[in-house]
């Protein structure tokens, strides 16, 4: 019995041997790999450039910057029109 | 391998920058081509699915998270799904070439050993080739790709018992086949 599964062992072992051997290393070619690379690339360019809206709108001139805009320039008329002071006065 | 950045490191700088993805390509292009060749038999085909398993991968890579499946594992599976896919459009043509297969790699042979040798190889394949698909998945990742157990588990969703048993059923299959085979021949 047990030479039996011995020789069940053996010839299973054998099977996978021959199916080791029959394996040949297969690679893509260069000319193919190249050019996958360079169309997931463009693929990754048209991406960018399908960027989803709200990353747009993100990117919008919003109310909020607007009124941040008048502010700054505020700021820096008032800024100017006291240094004009300051210096006439000297 | 073991001196380059592992995985992890690399998806998620990907995942930051999709621009970055491109060495996670590199280091399986390879594998996953060698994997689809196996499994379809002709180079254009092979060339199709890796292609289209590396656009899927980088299109969903942002939802990639390693919960038990490392980055290799989901490349084979999106390489499988696309596998059966082909198999499913291309059900009724189950004869196809293997040409590299059959191409001996020894030069110093003889013609009549070369063309022994050929003989061999094309009835073994012959005989894979009728077995169930996740069988040949499995011997395809197994002495083609030359996974371990472990891998092959995760990329079938099995046991490594279960994928050791399936193994050893189909080698006993397959040596089944090839003894009626050599019967047949010498009946």
């Amino acid at each position: 019995m047990n030479n039996q599964a011995d020789t069940q062992w053996v010839d299973l072992l054998h099977v996978a041997k021959e199916i080791r051997r029959s394996v040949q290393p297969v690679r893509p070619s260069a000319g193919f790999q190249s050019h996958l690379r360079s169309d997931l690339a463009t693929a990754l360019g048209a991406e960018r450039r399908d960027l989803p809206l709200e990353v747009y709108a993100q990117r919008q001139v919003t109310p909020a910057v607007v009124l941040a805009g008048c502010l700054g320039l505020a700021a820096v008329s008032v800024a100017l029109i006291l240094l004009r002071g300051h210096s006439a006065r000297q | 391998m073991s001196t380059s950045e592992s995985d992890d490191i690399l998806i998620r700088r990907a995942q930051e920058n999709p621009a970055a993805f491109e060495p996670l390509y590199e280091r399986y292009v390879a594998q996953v081509y060698a994997y689809a060749y196996y499994r379809v038999g002709n180079v254009q085909d092979a060339e199709d699915i890796t292609a289209r398993t590396f656009y899927q991968a980088l299109t969903h890579l942002s939802r990639y998270t390693n919960r038990g499946v490392p980055f290799s594992a989901w490349l084979f599976r999106i390489a499988h799904n696309l596998v059966s896919n082909w198999h499913r459009d291309n059900g009724r043509r189950q004869t196809y070439p293997l040409d590299i297969v059959l191409d001996t790699p020894d030069p110093s042979a003889s013609l009549a050993e070369r063309a022994e040798v050929n003989e061999e190889t094309r009835r073994l394949w012959a005989v894979i080739r009728t077995l169930p698909p996740e069988r040949q998945q499995l011997l395809v990742l197994k002495f083609v790709d030359e996974l371990s157990t472990e891998q092959i588990a995760v990329i079938m969703g099995r046991s490594e018992g279960a994928v050791k048993a399936l193994l050893h059923r189909t080698l006993v299959a397959i040596r089944h086949q090839l003894t009626q085979v050599a019967q047949g021949e010498h009946v």
